[in-house]
């Protein structure tokens, strides 16, 4: 994985480089937009981290004639500005995602990873929180890498759950999900499935979260909090 | 009283007026008088002529014969007491009053002499003429003196003159009931001006418009224009100093949370150092949420409502999503989150900022969070009827102290120490709600327990919309 560092504070690029190499992230940096520019001309980059405000090009320049050459590379914005409109237009001009400045490295980190993801089309059937992921073909749950072993109806609760990453699922809907009309649906039933799951996920860094009155929601646990 | 300009300029106005009437008042009545006069001065004449051609020769002595009709000429409803004294000079007295006081210098034939007297404590006006009288180659004068009262010549002056006063006193009066409601009228212009200028919101500076204003009020409104537009200059640097600020805070401080991170990750030897460096980290977040939360405080101050984005925002979406995003939150606290939402999509709309609105939303919620302990519950409710969407978010924690109630929208004001916050959420809310012309306001919940949040906004129309702006 190569990685180039488009940022024009060295010390600022100096230390996300010492830190991302961490990461096993191989990585380019320059300071200047001109550089970046030629750069981007003759080498391949799996994602590039392009700061805004850069000496001699832009960055805003820099990302348009990148996208002017057909270069699909993934590109992530890092801007000290929060303005919703230069979030539009950056992410109109091509820019694949953006991260306002402060930001923490972890969340740097994922964010590259799921551009790179992306990247993949052997994994573009996965869908992941944290450490639990599904693999949407075989419709499978894996936990740190092994099998999640669930009933079937668990797995429909957590399947429609992951489909929905971190928007809530209203008790009813899981159970439109779950239940045929041969059955005899019960809501107290997706408590008790809700309450076998969250068992089984006990340790992963995904955790459903009951909100009242709106339904159930899978998040990534956030060490921040 | 000085200070009311009504007041000063009325008294401008009656001071000249009641010199006016006081001097015209003098001079009729001093006209008045000359008339009064010359009518009581010919009255008397005419009487003391009467009583003078009734004096005759009878039997070698002067007689006097007064007519009753020389004193009838003074009959009047003030009933003046008369008084006459008939005498030759030098000689006899023929008829009258034996002690009537006499002119000064005494009269010629022909050319009668008036005086003013004083008689039994009366003031009288007298007249004397006098007659000569010839018999057997004798001459002898008869002077005729007739005097009165002057109660009916006061009378008369009184009526020529008072009606004069009284009506002069009345067009007085007129005049200053007339420039009163005057003043009224015309002050309005200023009294308005005046109310502009106090309802000023300091945080949105305007122009006063000067349409419909005097020419007088137009160099004191662009006194007062030019002085708003130093201020709203010097805010606006002031806003943008506090947003720079932040600004310039945020590379320093990414680099700050990237050096410890990094520190981090390296296996440190020593766990109390790795207690350090995530205290730190902590600290380093800390300073992070109150860069940003002084940036959204800024952008909302800055944000003019008269240029608000006319956009559509579903605030029953909108609080779903900060639910959503709260809500680990709330399970790592220990607090029940939930949401009563309108059933449909599009019935709580209203037009806005959808990201400030969003912050706004969030700091709400997130402050019912902060301040609810473990065990609560937190609930977000949206509802809109007719013109309004109220959006209000519940909580059952220790609830804000009354004394403090009033200040918990100052910034960095934090009614409990304890909590960890950045003191500026309220702020905020109540910067947003503003700036989109709608109104916040705090009370206990439910049981008297708990804070309950409401912020009330005026509920989208597309009608409004399609006009026209």
């Amino acid at each position: 994985m190569k990685l180039l560092l488009i940022e024009d504070n060295p010390t600022l690029a100096h230390w996300l480089v010492k830190t991302l190499e961490e990461q096993a992230f191989a990585f380019d940096a320059v300071q200047d937009g001109e550089a970046a520019d030629h750069l981007l001309q003759s080498n391949h980059y799996d994602v590039v981290l392009l700061d805004l405000n850069l000496p001699k090009l832009s960055g805003k320049n820099v990302l348009r004639r990148l996208r002017q050459r057909g270069d699909p590379t993934p590109v992530m914005v890092l801007t000290a500005s929060g303005s919703i409109d230069e979030k539009v237009e950056l992410l109109g001009a091509g820019a694949d995602d953006y991260l306002v400045k402060p930001f923490e490295v972890r969340e740097l980190v994922a964010r590259i990873k799921v551009l790179i993801r992306r990247q993949t089309p052997a994994r573009a059937n996965e869908i992941g929180c944290g450490d639990l992921v599904f693999d949407i073909n075989t419709r499978q749950f894996a936990l740190k890498g092994a099998p999640l072993n669930v009933t079937p109806r668990e797995r429909t609760v957590l399947e429609t759950l992951i489909l929905r990453l971190g928007q809530t699922v209203s008790k009813a809907a899981l159970v439109d999900a779950i239940f045929t009309l041969a059955d005899d649906p019960s809501e107290d039933a997706i408590e008790i499935y809700v309450s076998r799951l969250r068992k089984k996920l006990e340790g992963s860094s995904a955790v459903i979260v009951t909100l009242r009155g709106l339904g159930y929601l899978l998040r990534r646990k956030d060490e921040a909090l | 009283m000085t200070g009311s300009l009504r007041i000063r300029l009325l008294w401008w106005m009656l001071v000249p007026l009641a010199l006016y009437v006081s001097f015209t008042a003098t001079f009729e009545y001093r006209a008045a008088r000359q008339t009064a006069d010359l009518v009581q001065d010919g009255r008397l004449l005419s009487s003391a002529r009467m009583i003078a051609g009734s004096v005759q020769w009878a039997d070698g002595a002067l007689r006097a014969d007064v007519p009753p009709a020389a004193l009838e000429l003074f009959a009047s409803p003030q009933q003046d007491q008369v008084f006459y004294n008939v005498h030759v000079e030098g000689g006899s007295l023929l008829a009258g009053m034996p002690d009537f006081p006499h002119a000064a210098s005494a009269p010629a034939v022909d050319s009668p002499v008036w005086y003013d007297a004083a008689l039994r404590d009366q003031a009288v006006r007298a007249v004397s003429v006098v007659r000569s009288m010839y018999d057997n180659g004798r001459i002898s004068r008869v002077r005729v003196s007739v005097g009165k009262t002057e109660r009916s010549r006061d009378a008369m002056v009184e009526a020529l003159w008072r009606p004069q006063l009284l009506r002069q006193i009345g067009m007085v009066m007129l005049a200053v009931a007339l420039a009163c409601i005057g003043l009224t009228f015309e002050l309005r212009p200023l009294m308005k001006l005046k109310n502009d200028v106090a309802d000023r919101d300091p945080s949105h500076l305007e122009p006063i418009r000067a349409e419909g204003l005097h020419a007088e009020l137009r160099p004191v409104v662009d006194a007062i224009n030019q002085c708003i537009a130093r201020l709203s200059a010097q805010t606006a640097a002031q806003r943008r100093f506090i947003a720079d600020a932040a600004h310039q805070l945020r590379t320093p401080l990414t680099l700050l949370g990237t050096q410890l991170q990094y520190a981090r990750q390296q296996k440190a030897v020593d766990p109390a150092l790795d207690e350090v460096l995530a205290a730190m980290h902590v600290s380093n977040r800390s300073m992070v949420a109150l860069t940003n939360q002084l940036l959204l405080l800024a952008q909302a101050e800055a944000l003019d409502p008269a240029q608000l984005p006319a956009a559509p925002v579903d605030v029953s979406q909108l609080a779903r999503e900060v639910v959503e995003a709260l809500a680990l939150l709330a399970q790592t606290r220990g607090i029940d989150l939930g949401a009563e939402l309108p059933d449909e999509a599009g019935q709580a709309v209203v037009a806005g900022h959808r990201e400030l609105l969003r912050a706004m939303v969030s700091n709400l919620v997130d402050n019912a969070l902060r301040y609810t302990p473990a065990g609560g519950h937190v609930t977000v409710s949206v509802r809109a009827s007719g013109e309004t969407v109220a959006l209000e978010v519940l909580d059952d924690g220790r609830g804000i102290p009354a004394e403090a109630r009033a200040r918990v929208f100052e910034p960095f004001f934090r009614a409990a120490a304890e909590t960890e916050g950045t003191g500026l959420g309220l702020a905020i809310v109540r910067e947003i709600a503003q700036s989109h012309r709608g109104a916040v306001s705090l009370s206990p919940g439910a049981d008297g327990r708990g804070v309950r949040a409401r912020v009330v906004l005026a509920r989208w129309h597309p009608a409004l919309a399609a006009e026209p702006a």
